[in-house]
C-alpha cells in the first residue's frame, strides 16, 4: 500500500487529529548574525499532532538530505515511508534538526549557549524590549 | 488512504479537468498571533514559526515548495493606535532568506513601523516538491 504524498497525509491527518499547542519553545541565535536578536521557534500544532500520532511525517534525514538538493530537482522528503510516534520530546528535537541551520544546531564550536529549549512560560510575555532579546549567557534564561 | 484517478470532474453540467483542481489548491494556511508568546492558531502544511523580531515571523512548511516562486499572501489586524490599526505583509523575497521550505512575513503600522498583530492570516499557492 502506497503512502503517498506528504501532502496528502498531512491534510488527512488534520480531519482526525486535534491539534496541540506545545509546551516548549527553542531560544537560537545565528552566530553570523551577532547583532540580531535571539530567535523563539514555536511549533506548530497540527503538526505536533501528526508527529505525536505517527505515520505522516518523513524520516528526519530526508528533509537534511534534500537541503543539498537544487530547486526544481526531485526532493527525497514528500515521497518517503512515514516515521512512527514520537514523544513531544523527540517532536523538538526533530524540528530543531527541521527548521533551525546546522551553523546552529550542529555545526557551531564557540563558547556561547546560541541554543536553548525551553518551558513556553520562560518566554517574557512582556514584548516592549523584544528587539534586544539574547540568550542570558549566565542564567541561560532568555534576557533583554 | 484511498485515491480515485481521475482526468476530469464533473457535476454532471460543467466539467474540469482534475489538475486545474489540484493546482490551484491552496497548499499551506496559518492563522498566527504575533503578540505575546506568539502562537500558531490554526494551519495547514505549517510545521513551525520563528519569531525573529518585532512584527517579523518566519513560516517554515512541513511539505516543501518544489522552488521559491510560490506566491503567498496575507492580511493582518488587531494594533491599534494612533498611527492606524491595521498591519500588513509585505513579502520580503529579497531580504528574508526565501527558500522553498521558509520565508520570512512582516508586519507593520501605516507608518511603516514594525509591529507585532494580533491576527496575522496567511496562505501559499504554488507547486510542491
Amino acid at each position: 500500500m502506497t503512502h503517498g504524498h506528504l501532502w496528502d497525509r498531512l491534510s488527512e491527518a488534520k480531519t482526525r487529529l486535534d491539534p496541540v499547542q506545545s509546551k516548549y519553545r527553542v531560544l537560537f541565535e545565528n552566530p553570523a548574525e551577532p547583532e540580531a536578536p535571539a530567535a523563539v521557534l514555536v511549533p506548530d500544532p497540527n503538526w505536533l499532532a501528526a508527529a505525536l500520532a505517527g505515520d505522516v511525517l518523513p524520516p528526519i534525514d530526508t528533509y537534511l538530505r534534500d537541503q543539498n538538493v537544487p530547486d526544481g530537482e526531485p526532493k527525497e522528503h514528500p515521497y518517503a515511508k512515514p516515521v512512527g510516534a514520537m514523544t513531544e520530546e523527540q517532536a523538538i528535537e526533530y524540528l530543531v534538526m527541521k527548521d533551525i541551520s546546522p551553523s546552529i544546531w550542529r555545526d557551531y564550536k564557540g563558547n556561547r549557549t546560541i541554543m536553548k529549549i525551553v518551558p513556553v512560560e520562560l518566554i517574557p510575555s512582556d514584548r516592549s524590549f523584544r528587539n534586544a532579546w539574547k540568550i542570558n549567557q549566565a542564567e541561560e534564561e532568555i534576557a533583554a | 488512504m484511498s485515491t480515485i484517478n481521475a482526468a476530469n470532474i464533473t457535476d454532471g453540467t460543467d466539467t474540469v479537468a482534475t489538475g486545474y483542481v489540484v493546482n490551484g489548491s491552496i497548499k499551506a494556511w496559518s492563522n498566527i498571533n504575533q503578540t505575546n508568546t506568539q502562537v500558531i492558531r490554526d494551519s495547514l502544511n505549517t510545521s513551525s514559526l520563528t519569531d525573529d523580531a518585532v512584527g517579523n515571523t518566519r513560516i517554515t512548511y512541513t511539505s516543501a515548495f518544489n522552488n521559491t516562486n510560490y506566491c503567498h499572501f496575507g492580511t493582518s489586524s488587531g494594533t491599534g493606535g494612533a498611527n492606524g490599526d491595521h498591519g500588513f505583509v509585505p513579502h520580503a523575497s529579497g531580504s528574508g532568506n526565501t527558500t522553498s521550505q521558509s520565508h520570512q512575513v512582516r508586519c507593520a503600522r501605516h507608518d511603516a513601523n514594525r509591529t507585532d498583530v494580533e491576527f496575522l492570516m496567511h496562505g501559499t499557492i504554488g507547486d510542491l516538491a
